[in-house]
């Protein structure tokens, strides 16, 4: 553990039991041996599509559920098994921002109330401190002190949701778990809530983790990045690794759906696309877990388990093949001479 | 002559004690074959557009003014009896969240096989092997299984094929896919969408592609219009449109969706306004950042900024 590491998650797993029709008992591994480190004032974005196991490490990360097995430290120290007594203190520390804005407010209180409330623990403050506390956290989302008298249903997506950052903020936390929080949010105000976080993480040396599936948002925000696949973590390293130099084909994958459309040679990002569906069966398959989906996969897939290994300097990926992926080019890279973006993307970004 | 040709469409929903005027002068025309999108943000009636054109608005909706004129003729002064075998066998809509479409009590491939014979008779086995052959189109794999599974039985991807196999059971001809992709995983869209184009492609049909993510509509449409609170802003062709956008709100859209990279990620500042007033001038012209005073007076008319690329603001 590092001086600057704020979280430390190593070796983390959790497996839920579900009975099924037949009452047979069925296990699903939703965290697979997951390691992650968080650093001081950076973010780590989450990527992975539905059954990745990102809520379930957030949930763990909050103590909202106990994993099986591995460590969670926090500021060195370790939060798993403690205690509600214990932690409560740390809650302060560790907030999170939930994905719907609308159905995480308590419908009955003002946005004042709800914003004096989220200081509930910090028992060094009058009410009346806590009060100016949550104007001056208002005003810093831009958002002008009416609101604190108006109730949820009062307020739009895109200002509730700077609502939701200021309860967050309001404890005064060090970390802030942030789950897909523009989603919900429709595209022209999305980089509001972007903006105020870049901007908080400059203030304040806050950290982050950055949940979603929208890889331009991540690409903004991220500093490091995480792709998770089926609870285990395919790919990792820094943005610019992962975004340049994609190394694992689910990674590539991602990235070429969302470039489809993006101007330039569709037909180079459909031939990474997986095929299929995530089944049952791959659950606890055997070899990678990909295998199936996976247009690069052999018969050595589906035999061996893959593990994460370093492929460059601060770059890891799970996949014998990731050297020889990377080295057959990058279709956002690999063919800038055929890569036009539509000329008004080009035109407007001016 | 356009297949679609809606003029003036107001629609308004009573909630509660207010009115929401949702749809506030709707024009828009698709030409036979071509493959439109329309695009907006929450509350900008595109939907609303759709749904008015099948007239499956919820009770609370109210179409005050305008035509819908469907292949000539207009669809609001139909019957429910003549409207009928309009629904499903010439306009089919494909909706948003798939796995609630579907009837939770019944197989997909017994909705799949009704469907059938309402619209082509035959008997139940016909239908049955019909709704088989379907699913093994769009690509559901072991079609035989399948077919006598649930809808909760099937994952959101699969839910939206079944939606996908219902329409082309009927062979229409204008389809109309209602953010076919949303809520379902990134790799899974690109499949859908996919197959989408290819039914669309076999059947010959038009389709209307209703989408907030201006990178589908690249992907897939030729033709594109742009809602913004209940009416359309621009409409052209996608390299139009996209390329060279006239409306500043089109302009201001892309820009939230084109840059990848900077100090700051674009917005655009303000609110949508609020759909429960009425006003006279621009819907755009609060957060507009060339609004002069006449915006604020007068609606904007549409006008051709250059052949086949329409916009309504003042300024373009």
């Amino acid at each position: 553990m590092k001086a600057d590491d704020v979280l430390v998650i190593s070796n983390a797993s959790k497996v839920f039991t579900m009975r099924r029709r037949s009452l047979k008992r069925v296990s699903m591994t939703a965290v697979d041996d997951v390691s992650l480190t968080v650093r001081r004032a950076e973010t780590v974005g989450l990527v992975g599509e539905s059954g990745s196991g990102k809520s379930t490490l957030g949930r763990a990360i909050l103590r909202l559920l106990d994993l099986d097995g591995g460590r969670i430290l926090f500021e060195g120290r370790e939060i798993q098994g403690l205690n509600e007594r214990v932690f409560r203190p740390l809650r302060a520390k560790i907030q999170m921002v939930f994905q719907n804005p609308v159905t995480s407010f308590n419908p009955t209180m003002t946005i004042g109330q709800t914003l004096v409330d989220a200081m509930r623990l910090s028992r060094h403050r009058t009410l009346k401190q806590k009060e100016q506390r949550a104007l001056a956290l208002l005003d810093q989302m831009e958002l002008d002190e009416r609101f604190a008298t108006l109730y949820p249903y009062e307020m739009s997506g895109g200002q509730l949701q700077r609502v939701a950052l200021a309860r967050a903020l309001a404890p005064e936390p060090h970390f802030i778990f942030l789950d897909e929080p523009t989603a919900a949010l429709d595209m022209s105000i999305r980089g509001q809530i972007i903006n105020l976080l870049l901007d908080l993480q400059r203030q304040s040396s806050l950290s982050f983790i950055f949940v979603s599936h929208d890889l331009r948002v991540i690409r903004y925000i991220a500093d490091r990045i995480y792709v998770m696949y089926l609870g285990q973590v395919v790919e990792t390293g820094t943005k610019h690794a992962v975004f340049e130099s994609p190394h694992h084909p689910y990674t590539r994958a991602l990235l070429a759906a969302t470039l489809i459309g993006q101007g330039g040679r569709d037909e180079v990002r459909r031939a990474e696309m997986l095929t299929g569906e995530v089944t049952q069966r791959a659950h606890d398959f055997a070899g990678c877990k990909l295998y199936g989906r996976c247009r690069y996969a052999t018969e050595r897939c589906a035999r061996e388990p893959q593990v994460l290994r370093a492929v460059a300097q601060d770059h890891w990926a799970r996949c014998w093949r990731a050297e020889e992926l990377a080295r057959s080019g990058w279709l956002v890279k690999g063919s800038a001479a055929n890569e036009e973006p539509l000329s008004g993307f080009r035109q407007v970004a001016v | 002559m356009a297949l679609v040709d809606i003029q003036n469409l107001h629609v308004k929903f009573h909630v509660g004690h207010d009115t929401v005027y949702a749809l506030r002068g709707v024009y828009l025309q698709v030409e036979r074959g071509a493959r439109t999108a329309i695009v907006g943000e929450s509350g900008s009636g595109k939907t609303v557009t759709a749904t008015s054109m099948l007239r499956l608005l919820p009770p609370t909706a109210r179409i005050t003014e305008g035509r819908i004129l469907f292949q000539g003729a207009d669809l609001l002064a139909l019957s429910e009896n003549e409207l009928r075998p309009i629904r499903g066998s010439q306009i089919c809509m494909v909706f948003q969240n798939a796995s609630a479409a579907l009837n939770p009590l019944y197989p997909v491939g017994q909705q799949i096989a009704d469907v059938y014979r309402q619209h082509n008779g035959g008997n139940k086995r016909e239908a049955w092997q019909r709704a088989v052959e379907v699913l093994a189109a769009t690509g559901i794999p072991h079609p035989e299984d399948r077919a006598r599974n649930y809808p909760f039985e099937y994952s959101g991807g699969m839910a939206q094929r079944a939606m996908i196999a219902m329409a082309l059971v009927c062979s229409p001809q204008l389809l109309i896919a209602d953010e076919p992709t949303s809520g379902l995983d990134v790799t899974i869209q690109v499949q859908v969408l996919d197959l989408i184009q290819e039914v669309v492609e076999k059947l010959d049909a038009t389709l209307m592609l209703i989408t907030h993510d201006i990178g589908l509509v690249s992907a897939v449409c030729d033709r594109v219009a742009v809602m913004y609170a209940g009416t359309v802003m621009e409409t052209g062709s996608v390299s139009q449109v996209l390329g060279r956008p006239a409306n500043p709100y089109t302009i201001r859209l892309l820009e939230c969706f084109a840059s990848t990279s900077g100090e700051k990620m674009p917005f655009i500042p303000g609110r949508v306004p609020d759909l429960r007033e009425q006003w006279q001038g621009c819907s755009f012209a609060e957060r507009c950042p060339r609004a002069q005073d006449i915006c604020g007076r007068e609606a904007p008319a549409v006008r051709e900024v250059e052949t086949g690329h329409y916009s309504a603001c003042h300024f373009s």
